[in-house]
């Protein structure tokens, strides 16, 4: 095959198959086609067709290599896992920091309510320390503002991680189970998987529910 | 100056509100409205007159200098004192709210005194 019919039949290939897709063609997708027109070539080659056949077969390889890299890494569980559960830890930073400085404020309102009952001297002291105190709750707004800043930024790179997984098609990364048993017995916990931070608000279990499940194990 | 003034203050973090509202009231203002987005201040600001408004930059959909420029678009409120207290402190947001015709800045985080030499600098010794 002439490298030009060559080009030609990968060209034609490509326009097919992106006419053909509902979505953007995908890297997978690419490295088919690839692989098709190498194996289509036949007959004496010249120095042209090595070349185009070369290339071809290092862009398949590329291909592959980058998915298998992607795949070791686990990207499926960035946008699925990781960002997600850190936009939620962030969040209940604020919530309960939020919480918290609601309650310093509600302690300073009712000091200042009585603060006109004390003698005057100690009625300025106790003035200046809650306004100092005023002062200080300042940093809830701020440390609110910054950690919107992060909450976005993660999400940024929440879409740009999906629109990557999204070029490079379907990328199984899947451990591969011992033995090829496919629901293995899960082993016991170590020490450091039991390290999950504290819970969110919502599914944190109270007092009275850590109680019940210590007395149940009695 | 008048220090039964009707005061608007503007911000979408409820504690930064009460924080305000403290802090005014122990300078004697204490006649303090509130307002936690720009449309629900405009609303206020054309219903009832307001000797000052001390607003928030950072807020959605309306930001603090949003709710400046329409405030001094029109023809009834754009001579109310406006400061802005805000965390943004780069040179080109002190500017912009400047030319949208701010009376006063503070940075956030800010103290009592910061808040009444603002007040001084807008209606004079009180």
């Amino acid at each position: 095959m002439k490298p030009e019919l060559a080009n030609s039949v990968l060209s034609d290939k490509l326009r097919k198959v992106q006419q053909s897709a509902e979505s953007p063609v995908s890297m997978e997708q690419i490295q088919k086609v690839a692989e098709q027109v190498v194996h289509s070539l036949r007959g004496d080659l010249s120095i042209g067709h090595l070349q185009i056949y070369q290339e071809l077969k290092e862009m398949a390889q590329f291909i592959k290599k980058a998915r298998t890299e992607i795949a070791a890494v686990r990207p499926n569980d960035i946008p699925a896992m990781h960002i997600p559960s850190a936009t939620d830890e962030l969040e209940a930073v604020v919530g309960s920091t939020e919480v918290a400085t609601g309650t310093i404020l509600d302690s300073c309102e009712t000091i200042s309510s009585v603060i006109a009952q004390l003698p005057p001297e100690s009625a300025v002291i106790v003035q200046n320390a809650v306004t100092q105190i005023f002062e200080a709750c300042n940093f809830q707004d701020v440390t609110g503002q910054r950690i919107s800043k992060v909450v976005k930024t993660l999400q940024i790179i929440d879409s740009r991680v999906t629109e990557l997984l999204a070029t490079f098609g379907e990328i199984n990364s899947e451990p591969a189970t011992a033995g090829g048993v496919k629901n293995p017995v899960a082993a016991p916990p170590i020490d450091t998987e039991l390290l999950f931070g504290p819970q969110m608000p919502n599914v944190a279990k109270l007092q009275a529910e850590i109680d019940a499940i210590l007395a149940s194990l009695d | 100056m008048d220090k039964n003034m009707p005061i608007l203050i503007v911000d979408d973090y409820k504690t930064m509100l009460r924080i305000i509202r403290n802090l005014l009231k122990q300078l004697g203002f204490d006649n303090v409205d509130e307002a936690m987005d720009g449309s629900s201040a405009l609303q206020l600001l054309r219903s009832k007159s307001y000797g000052l408004v001390i607003s928030d930059w950072n807020m959605e959909p309306m930001t603090g200098l949003q709710l400046l420029k329409e405030v001094r678009a029109d023809g009834r409120l754009k001579h109310i004192p406006f400061v802005m207290v805000t965390a943004e402190s780069k040179t080109e947001n002190v500017v912009a709210a400047k030319e949208a015709g701010v009376t006063n800045y503070i940075v956030k985080p800010f103290n009592a005194e910061t808040l009444k030499q603002k007040l001084v600098a807008v209606f004079g010794n009180f």
